[in-house]
């Protein structure tokens, strides 16, 4: 544990920097906005007066190196600013709306390693055969079809025909849990189903990498069951660039989140992104994106420091 | 002369490399199905005011949510406008954007690329952190806060899509020109004083092209669906101008009503996102030498 101390500070240390230019990119964008902000800010009130307070209140004659380290140090504090539309803090609605999208990103990850390890534990170990074909037709599909796109057919056919769950809507697990799994079970599965493709694609190759080696050559050659062979001795060392795998698409599953929430009408925080969007709310916009950019980083950390712990020879080099 | 007798074997050997590629992506049943779809796309596209049998822009109101028929194949939509006169039209949006976009992409994403790769040092660190910072947010949720912060319109979204697919194709070149730039050839070219600009044209990107190919053709079909992702959320063409993405977006408040409305826009993008990959994976396998 303590050979890997060094690698993982070299790690953290390299992802500070990709943070700090991911925030500047985050600050600069306010900057890309037309026209003045004060104008905004200031409404009917014209009078030159209120203006320039304005600008002194919010510090826009600063310099703008100085305006990025006031802002990146409000947002190191927790104060990712006001919310343009209800006036209420950017975290406080953040920490409102992302549990609701963890929940959707949980479960259609769940989803996504269910069908997508398996299907590409089969596709590699019956390479070639009709079954391997079908495996990579439906990966293809999935990562072909639009996730919005699919969860409106899905409610058409579930929902409006079938009448067996509901289209849209959202209920918290702690006060019906039942209605909870019916609202995200849908969503759950749309989101899940483009990740699986990939997941599926990722599997069966490193599957096919490893089922190469000598070692499973000497394990067929000993006699062992191919279910043995493939579980135990092949998938067990596939395991470790699934994780990152996963890790990675967990991350993409907050964009594709942004979709599915709107089609399902769940309130989560890709549809407070959205919403900002359309009500030009771009305090909130600004700190979505920095909330996600840095969990995303944050993720790929984790991610490469589970595989270093899963996989001796790395911690080995 | 001298640069001729030099560059021949390496031509001759690209001239082979591609004829055999050409052989493998023409042997390849999904490579020509995905040939086919991005081809009719391409035919809808150069040629919509042509086949459109309707007037797409120009409401009907005595035919609101028709179902499909002998006159109207797919049906009309909310405002009466014949769907799949929309839909042809459609496919210019949705192409030109795909094309701008993976356009934009290839060109900035590989320029910094190959000056981070061919210069080293100071440069690249800078251009590889801005690429990996980038990089750090999923494609999606970049091409959507660009597009916020830039106004909605077609070529706004191409932009922000454009800027949040380049970091890629930095990463991909500045990889293939370390590679290229510690061959013989490139380092003949610079013993005999070639300018770096003459190398780095006529010697490294002819030899980094192939794999930006192919991840151009996947990041057409990535910028597809991008594009219609943000004219589904109103960020992308603006009414009345139709684009598959927003058509789903009017489509979906009918989903009782006329749910042929939402099925034909969405199949759509996927048969060309359909094809976009396939042609891409196609082309990754033909120009793969791992698969020789």
């Amino acid at each position: 544990m303590s050979a890997m101390l060094p690698y993982v500070v070299r790690r953290v240390l390299t992802a500070l920097p990709t943070i700090a230019i991911f925030a500047c990119f985050v600050f600069l964008l306010q900057k890309l906005l037309p026209g003045d902000p004060v104008l905004a800010m200031a409404g009917e009130d014209r009078d030159p007066a209120t203006l320039a307070a304005l600008r002194v209140q919010y510090h826009l004659n600063d310099p703008l190196p100085l305006q990025f380290l006031r802002w990146a140090g409000n947002a190191l504090r927790g104060n990712l600013g006001e919310s343009l539309r209800n006036h209420d803090s950017v975290l406080h609605l953040i920490a409102q709306k992302l549990p609701v999208t963890l929940e959707l990103a949980l479960l259609s990850t769940l989803f996504s390693v269910m069908i997508g390890i398996p299907a590409g534990i089969l596709a590699a170990a019956k390479k070639g055969s009709l079954w391997d074909n079908f495996a990579r037709g439906t990966a293809l599909w999935g990562v072909s079809i639009p996730t919005f796109w699919f969860g409106i057919v899905l409610i058409i056919i579930v929902s409006v025909n079938l009448h067996l769950l509901p289209a849209s809507g959202y209920a918290p697990i702690s006060e019906d849990p039942w209605q909870n799994i019916r609202t995200m079970i849908l969503p759950a599965f749309v989101l899940g189903n483009a990740q699986a493709g990939i997941l599926m694609r990722h599997t069966r190759s490193s599957m096919l990498e490893v089922l190469r080696q000598d070692y499973v050559r000497t394990a067929r050659a000993k006699g062992l069951p191919e279910l043995r062979v493939v579980m135990a001795h092949a998938f067990r060392n596939a395991l470790a660039p699934l994780v990152t795998v996963t890790a990675v698409l967990l991350g993409q599953l907050l964009a594709g989140a942004v979709l599915t929430e709107q089609v399902f009408s769940i309130p989560g925080f890709g549809k407070m992104l959205v919403d900002a969007v359309f009500n030009r709310d771009y305090a909130v916009v600004q700190g979505v994106a920095l909330c996600t950019g840095v969990g995303f980083i944050l993720l790929n950390l984790l991610a490469d420091i589970a595989q270093l712990l899963l996989n001796p020879r790395l911690r080995a080099s | 002369m001298t640069l001729a007798l030099e560059q021949a074997p390496v031509e001759v050997l690209a001239a082979t490399k591609r004829r055999g590629a050409l052989g493998k992506l023409l042997a390849n049943k999904a490579a020509l199905f995905g040939l086919f779809i991005v081809v009719t796309c391409l035919f809808c596209a150069v040629f919509a005011y042509w086949i459109m049998p309707y007037d797409p822009i120009k409401p009907n109101y005595a035919l609101v949510r028709k179902p499909a028929s002998a006159l109207h194949w797919l049906g009309t939509d909310e405002l009466g406008r014949d769907i799949l006169s929309r839909m042809i039209l459609g496919a210019r949006t949705s192409l030109s954007a795909g094309f701008v976009s993976a356009g934009i992409a290839v060109f900035l994403g590989s320029f910094f690329g190959v000056l981070a790769g061919y210069m080293g040092g100071a440069v690249d660190v800078i251009i590889s952190r801005v690429a990996d910072a980038l990089l750090a947010t999923p494609f999606l949720i970049v091409a959507i806060v660009l597009a916020t912060f830039l106004g909605p319109s077609l070529i706004n979204a191409m932009i922000a899509i454009g800027l949040a697919a380049a970091p890629v194709f930095t990463r991909l070149a500045r990889s293939q020109v370390l590679d290229i730039k510690a061959t013989d050839y490139v380092e003949s070219a610079r013993a005999l004083g070639f300018k770096d600009w003459r190398i780095i044209i006529h010697h490294i990107v002819p030899n980094i092209a192939a794999p930006l190919i192919v991840q151009a053709t996947l990041t057409m079909a990535q910028a597809i669906t991008a594009e219609a992702s943000l004219s589904f959320l109103g960020l992308g063409e603006q009414p009345p101008i139709p684009s598959w993405g927003a058509m789903l977006n009017s489509a979906k408040s009918y989903l009782t009503q006329a749910p042929g409305m939402s099925l034909w826009p969405g199949l759509a993008i996927f048969l060309s996102v359909l094809g976009f990959n396939l042609v891409g994976d196609a082309l990754r396998d033909a120009l793969d030498p791992r698969q020789e």
